[in-house]
């Protein structure tokens, strides 16, 4: 119960494709309210086994696991992945229909069987949708010759074909683009060390006076301790190992000491700068600069023909005939490098893509945000379609369905819910109603008023082994069941009738209304004598608030262990035991009488606080059975469409 | 090992990833906020809902939920289905537009941090356009999807009171060639069969049926792309004569046909072709049109591409209008049809001549000119991005995961209370963003001015003119 502390859910569509189909609309009925406030098909859903709650796509963490191609189904490790910018080494796409192609072998027709064997096979790429192919282009087959040669891709010249994503140059860039990126990138770095250098100013400053005392210190305390010489040093060499720019400017008058250290005195004598100067700065190199800076901020007049000649349009674009020929958009994002825009010095044509090798696809496990634990875990191998570890809300959490809805009274239904346990063990459930209001979702627009007030069980799956044992069991206590509530049980599947009132204003029923509401649904007196509305039958009427479709939530917990079929202790250890062990055991009696007394005492002696009674009754029970995650709570979302009961016009 | 970060361009129809010292983007793809449709959102803060073709629309404001959610879904998609890495491990860089709304960055910002625990998030403007060239100057002219933008960008700092958009881009385009379609009648229908190249008979009905139907999304698009064409001077005067030279030598446009399915194909008429691209430059449009259009298009605005840059730079000082006049980028996708940049710079000049308004500007009528570069013009705002994250201590508009976390959470919207850089100075904010606050001006490439008069000599272009050119053939 404490998990609960979100008290608006709001409905949300289906993503999946499978699941948003319009064919099968039943899907957006029920939704499953994750602990986040949003509610989601229970397919989309996984099953926290650490916290005991659901949890919705926003709840849970990503991780990539492996990479693969979808193609040849190769696995790929992540720094292999990395190498080729997520790509396959060996699988090509079409570059017209994207297209998986096929590699092919080209004899020429002149050659002769002899010769042929002689020379290496001449391979090429061949799309079977759309008939593209690259046989004119010589360098793409010929490297296609050195995959196809290496036994591991990894290895040899086919690397090279592959820039590697972690240099500068991306895959595939354009020759003429690529120079300028680098241009660019170093002056950029310049920039950036001239900004660094500005920013500690003050230690270059220092740093400089230390370099040039130093040649007189080490020429005077050649007799000093080792070790302060020593330390010296050492913090100028941290420094420059710190700071990525050398702090030194490469000019040319000042004497490079670190290289080529002096050993005399006269530095800064004429001979000395002479020497380390070889092109000093003339006149003419200052005033060219001068004149440099002072040009490019002339603009002379634009001529136009010279302007705009990249800006041509092509001359196959003004004949053009037929829009197949010039590359779509998705065509030219596909190779981004080339463009592929029709203007400039390209044609826009198809007959300059190149074929791309094959993006690859992930294998991703999927983490809880709350308390990290796996929730699914794929397989590595690609080829494998098994989980290693899966928790999916489906496969673990009681599957609830309408099996159909009536409508009853003026503006109340009666609901059939199957309740599907799909795990083997018995599971036990319990609508508990004390709270009812504050769970709601914000658009509900009416409220179940009278469920089944304790708690009882789902069957688990039926194993082969103890089939007949269960069945049994089943038969034993499907006597004890109340009529009113319970419908069937099958198998695994427990059919369950609660009624559901309409309120329009969402805010909940008080008492008096509810009150009300229990005398009119006496079992089995549905077709009522005395109210003229239900004898004449005007289905109509009995909904007369129309609202498209009714929304409301139902609250439910479920356990592996009972929980409050007998107050004592004692007795629901030993229930419990029964249970799960062997039902023929001595225990069965005793369990089966006790839901005898709950049912009867809540049934039978005040039908009118059925409400109120057993949720006193357990409200102390779930509170001291929270802390120990045996209780989850479901919080299930309906939205029925109108139109889907059964007795409307 | 500093792994390369991401740079995330959304664009309000395409966005643009990859790594971050890469030339070229790894994918651009469709940016799908679905269920929001957010195009004309992202770009000037107005959503409207026109999933129906038709008259009923409802300007519709996204909800902080709804834009959370559904870039969850995308970036989800964008980590998973596209880069394929981890998003912990490394840094984002997002490039923006300057009125990008501020619940939206919220929203992103919040989905990056929360869902995705990325270490840190680097805010970049569109200044960035001019770092691949190495320029500090330019009249920055995005043409995007559903507006264009013009920025001048003067010495390194983009001026914000010159800064001018207008609703026209690559969706008017699209507008006014289903209004075409929608126009013609059983004779002058453009769809023939394959077959026989005839009208098949309900030949209206059936292109109807084709333009509103859910696959044919981006059958305009694709149209528009592959058949439009910028003619230098289209029908009019022709302002000099070295294009009519050209002229002479063009061959007369012909029709084109466009495969659309099996059995149909569309018949795109020469004027069309065209003529399509006038509505971006057209000074008013016509009076019958106009009722039509205004059903269309949430907000019409007089004027068209040209006056916009010309509004633009009157505004700007007059010492600083001739550099940015030879010095016009133009980018972003709508620029790339064959022939607009041409056409542009012509339809400024014949503004200069006929619009009384810009004679002051009259002086300049030579002097436009773009810049020539060897890059496509449709990523050239990422490529800045990827390229200045070599140096990305230096610029100061950057929120990490540690100070996001240290934000309180509000009460009541349970969302954190963030204070993101933002580009213009609205209010003075408080700290705990002392970078912000700081007296800088927020449009410079970072705080001390990587590329100012300051730090540099001067324009670094002089890098790339050291080689031979390398764009033109």
């Amino acid at each position: 119960m404490t998990s609960l502390n979100v008290s608006v859910a709001s409905r949300y569509q289906n993503s999946t494709i499978f699941n948003s189909n319009s064919v099968n609309a039943n899907n957006q009925i029920i939704k499953y309210g994750c602990s986040c406030g949003k509610a989601f098909h229970l397919t989309e859903e996984y099953y926290c086994g650490g916290c005991q709650k659901i949890n919705c796509k926003y709840c849970i963490s990503e991780e990539i696991d492996g990479y693969y191609c979808p193609n040849c189904l190769e696995y790929i490790s992540n720094a292999e992945a990395q190498l080729s910018g997520n790509r396959c080494k060996k699988c090509f796409e079409c570059p017209v229909c994207f297209n998986i192609l096929t590699y092919s072998i080209h004899t020429p027709s002149g050659q002769t069987e002899d010769s042929s064997s002689t020379i290496p096979e001449n391979y090429f790429l061949n799309c079977g949708f759309c008939k593209w192919n690259s046989f004119g282009n010589s360098q793409l087959n010929s490297k296609l010759l050195t995959i196809l040669n290496s036994p591991s891709v990894m290895t040899g010249s086919s690397q090279s074909a592959f820039t590697s994503s972690t240099g500068v140059s991306s895959p595939g860039t354009t020759q003429n683009q690529q120079p300028n990126i680098n241009r660019v990138l170093e002056a950029l770095n310049k920039e950036s060390t001239e900004l660094n250098s500005l920013k500690d100013k003050k230690a270059i400053s220092r740093m400089k006076m230390a370099h040039a005392m130093k040649q007189f210190l080490v020429q005077e305390q050649k007799h000093q301790k080792s070790n302060q010489r020593k330390n010296f040093i050492k913090i100028e060499d941290k420094w420059q190992s710190n700071s990525i720019p050398h702090p030194m400017p490469s000019n040319d008058l000042i004497p490079n000491i670190i290289n080529n250290p002096v050993t005399n005195n006269n530095l800064l004598s004429v001979q000395t700068i002479k020497k380390t100067i070889k092109t000093p700065v003339s006149y003419q190199d200052s005033d060219a600069m001068q004149l440099g800076r002072v040009q490019s901020r002339v603009f002379p007049e634009v001529i136009d023909n010279q302007a705009f000649q990249d800006d041509e349009i092509p001359f196959g674009m003004y004949s053009l005939k037929d829009t197949d020929e010039i590359t779509g958009l998705d065509q030219r994002f596909r190779q981004i490098q080339i463009g592929g825009a029709p203007g400039g010095n390209s044609s826009g044509g198809l007959d300059h893509l190149v074929p791309q090798h094959k993006y690859l696809l992930t294998r991703r496990s999927k983490r809880c945000k709350r308390c990290d634990r796996l929730l699914m875990k794929p397989d590595i191998k690609p080829d494998k379609t098994e989980f290693k570890r899966q928790h999916f809300a489906f496969s673990l959490v009681p599957r609830v369905t309408v099996q159909k809805c009536l409508w009853t009274d003026l503006d109340m239904f009666e609901l059939f819910l199957t309740i599907t346990n799909p795990q083997h063990s018995h599971m036990f459930i319990y609508f508990p109603q004390k709270a009812k209001t504050s769970f709601s979702s914000v658009d509900d627009n009416s409220q179940p008023i009278d469920i089944l007030p304790t708690e009882t069980f789902v069957n688990g799956l039926l194993d082969e082994i103890d089939d007949q044992d269960k069945e049994v069991y089943i038969q034993q206590l499907k006597i004890k069941d109340s009529t009113r509530y319970i419908v069937e049980r099958k198998d695994n599947k427990l059919i369950l009738r609660l009624f559901v009132k309409v309120v329009p204003s969402a805010l909940m029923l008080d008492q008096t209304i509810l009150t009300v509401t229990e005398q009119s649904i006496t079992p089995s007196e549905l077709v009522s004598t005395n109210s003229p509305r239900t004898t004449t039958a005007v289905q109509l009427e009995k909904y007369p608030s129309t609202f498209p479709s009714i929304k409301f939530t139902l609250l439910m917990e479920f356990s592996m262990k009972p929980n409050q079929l007998s107050n004592s202790l004692s007795t629901d250890s030993s229930s419990s035991a029964t249970i799960n062990v062997t039902p023929q055991s001595t225990a069965t009696p005793t369990m089966a009488t006790s839901t005898v007394s709950t049912f009867s005492s809540s049934n039978i002696t005040s039908p009118t606080s059925v409400p109120t009674t057993p949720s006193s009754n357990i409200t102390p029970l779930n509170s001291s059975t929270a802390g120990d995650h045996q209780h989850n709570t479901l919080k299930i979302l309906f939205d029925i469409p109108a139109n889907k009961f059964e007795n409307t016009l | 090992m500093d792994k390369s970060s991401i740079i995330l361009e959304i664009g309000s129809k395409y966005t643009k990833c990859g790594f971050s010292p890469e030339s070229i983007p790894r994918f651009i793809i469709e940016t799908d906020l679905s269920p929001l449709n957010l195009k004309s959102y992202l770009s000037s803060g107005i959503s409207c809902d026109k999933s129906d073709r038709v008259n009923n629309e409802t300007i519709i404001l996204p909800t902080f939920q709804q834009l959370y959610e559904s870039l969850f879904s995308f970036i989800n998609q964008l980590y998973f289905k596209f880069l394929l890495c981890k998003p912990e491990d490394r840094k984002v860089i997002i490039v923006e537009n300057l009125n990008l709304p501020r619940i939206f960055r919220e929203a992103l910002v919040c989905v990056l941090f929360e869902q995705f625990k990325v270490p840190l998030i680097v805010f970049m403007n569109p200044t960035s356009c001019l770092v691949p060239l190495l320029k500090t100057t330019a009249l920055l002219i995005d043409c995007g999807y559903s507006e264009t933008r013009v920025l001048p960008i003067f010495e390194g700092v983009g001026m914000m009171k010159s800064y001018n958009t207008i609703s026209l881009g690559f969706q008017s385009l699209e507008l006014k060639l289903n209004q075409w379609f929608l126009k013609q009648t059983e004779e002058t229908s453009p769809l023939i069969s394959n077959t026989n190249y005839q009208n098949p008979p309900n030949s209206c009905k059936l292109l109807e049926d084709l333009l509103n139907s859910d696959k044919n999304q981006s059958l305009l698009e694709d149209i528009i792309i592959k058949t439009c064409l910028a003619l230098p001077n289209n029908n009019n005067n022709n302002n000099n004569n070295n294009n009519n030279n050209n002229e002479q030598q063009q061959p007369i446009i012909s029709n084109t046909r466009y495969r659309v399915s099996k059995q149909y194909s569309l018949m795109i008429h020469n004027t069309v072709r065209s003529n399509l691209v006038e509505r971006l430059f057209q000074p008013n449009l016509e009076i019958e049109e106009r009722d039509e259009k205004q059903q269309l298009e949430e907000s019409y605005q007089e004027g068209n591409l040209a006056t916009t840059v010309l509004d633009s730079l009157l505004s700007v000082d007059v010492d600083s209008r001739k550099a940015l006049c030879h010095n016009m980028l133009i980018v972003g996708g709508t620029s790339q049809i064959c022939g607009f940049k041409t056409r542009l710079i012509s339809e400024i000049k014949k503004q200069l001549e006929i619009n009384s308004k810009y004679s002051s500007l009259s002086g300049l009528k030579n002097h436009f000119n773009y810049i020539k570069h060897s890059y496509q013009s449709n990523y050239i705002m990422w490529l800045g991005a990827s390229l200045l994250a070599t140096v990305i201590d230096h610029i100061p508009s950057k929120i990490t995961l540690e100070s996001f976390l240290s934000y309180p959470i509000h009460p009541d919207t349970l969302r954190r209370q963030i204070i993101l850089p933002e580009w213009e100075k609205v209010l003075p904010i408080p700290s705990p963003y002392p970078q912000v606050t700081s007296n800088f001006n927020p449009m410079q490439f970072s705080s001390s001015s990587l590329f100012s008069p300051v730090t540099s000599s001067t324009d670094l272009s002089h890098y790339l003119k050291n080689k031979p050119p390398v764009s033109t053939s």
